[in-house]
């Protein structure tokens, strides 16, 4: 596990207390009353459930609740421009991910390439922001396992086979590229809770035709 | 310090990989533990200064001039440092590296032989 200091300078942006401790409970007892969906995966131009590669369940935010979020990440938006060296639009496609006992997702991509299919979402997105809700060591909703990971960061031989995760904290927002190559391992027990969201590249203006 | 350490040329072991940090420093990365170490910008130097053809009085050396710091200052911190990366097996060990260190020498005498033996031919 690097260090946050480490893993800013491998390109990764991370706050450990964008979240208070009731802010996060408030959104996960939102997220467990809402209805939600099993998580999908792209690809060949369509967004599908594939039960090997991610397992998890989503949830869509309201109107209010994005507004909510979007006031909550309002102060750090110089900071996550001058990160990513650039002028970050509105962030979209918001949600909340449940991940239950056994869920994962393999390494990914967040950005498709693109692929001759219209472009959609997930062609649009350069940044990706998660907030985590909870952590490993949570006081009231620990979990084990779920360890984010990433890969391709260093620049040696076989870099996307060499992963290195991220010590989660509660309420922590950490922000990449979407082109970065990232996994959630298998949780062992508890429910790991993040809101996720991706900034596009307001450049892309073709139409849109699938969702994330 | 011990003679044969100051005559020692150290190699970096073929598993061991350096990514530099904008702030200077680096990561260390070994292949086959799957492990990567966090390095200072002076360590940094020292290692990429592990390249089989500096012994420790020089690499203390470049340490000394680049660091402004005292001779007894750089040698203990390029002791400490690599006595750490042996122990992490991100140096080859010395015979390892004597032997690579060998076969070099054998194929350049060996190829300037055979350069000298078909001029003789001719």
């Amino acid at each position: 596990m690097l260090s946050h200091a480490i893993l800013k300078q491998l390109g990764l942006f991370s706050r450990p207390d964008l979240l208070t401790a009731d802010q996060c409970r408030d959104w996960r007892q939102r997220a467990v009353k809402a209805e939600g969906r099993p998580g999908r995966v792209y690809r060949h131009g369509k967004a599908y459930q594939d039960d090997d590669a991610r397992r998890t369940q989503e949830v869509g935010l309201t109107p209010e609740d994005k507004e909510r979020l979007d006031a909550q990440i309002a102060a750090m938006r110089p900071a996550l421009d001058c990160h990513f060296n650039m002028a970050l639009g509105p962030l979209c496609e918001c949600r909340c991910m449940l991940y239950d006992s056994g869920d994962f997702f393999v390494p990914h991509y967040d950005v498709a390439k693109d692929d001759g299919e219209p472009i959609s979402n997930v062609h649009k997105r350069v940044v990706t922001l998660l907030i985590f809700l909870n952590a490993p060591d949570d006081p009231e909703v620990p979990y084990q396992g779920g360890d984010l990971n990433f890969f391709g960061l260093l620049d040696i031989p076989d870099s996307d086979q060499h992963g290195f995760s991220l010590e989660a904290k509660q309420g922590m927002v950490v922000a990449f590229k979407s082109d970065v190559l990232h996994s959630v391992t298998p949780i062992i027990s508890g429910n790991r809770y993040v809101i996720v969201g991706w900034f596009h590249d307001q450049s892309k203006h073709r139409e849109t035709t699938h969702g994330g | 310090m011990a003679d044969d350490q100051n005559t020692d040329k150290p190699v970096r072991a073929e598993s061991a990989y350096h990514h530099p940090l904008p702030d200077g420093s680096g990561l260390l990365f070994d292949q086959t533990s799957q492990t990567a170490y966090p390095i200072t910008e002076s360590a940094r130097l020292i290692w990429e200064l592990c390249d089989g053809e500096h012994d420790f009085d020089q690499i203390v050396s470049a340490v000394e001039v680049k660091y402004d710091v005292n001779r007894e200052t750089a040698e203990n911190d390029a002791e400490l440092l690599l006595a750490d990366l042996r122990e992490k097996g991100l140096l080859a060990d010395r015979d390892t590296a004597w032997f690579f260190a060998r076969r070099i020498e054998f194929w350049i005498v060996g190829s300037r032989s055979r350069r000298m033996s078909k001029k003789r031919r001719r």
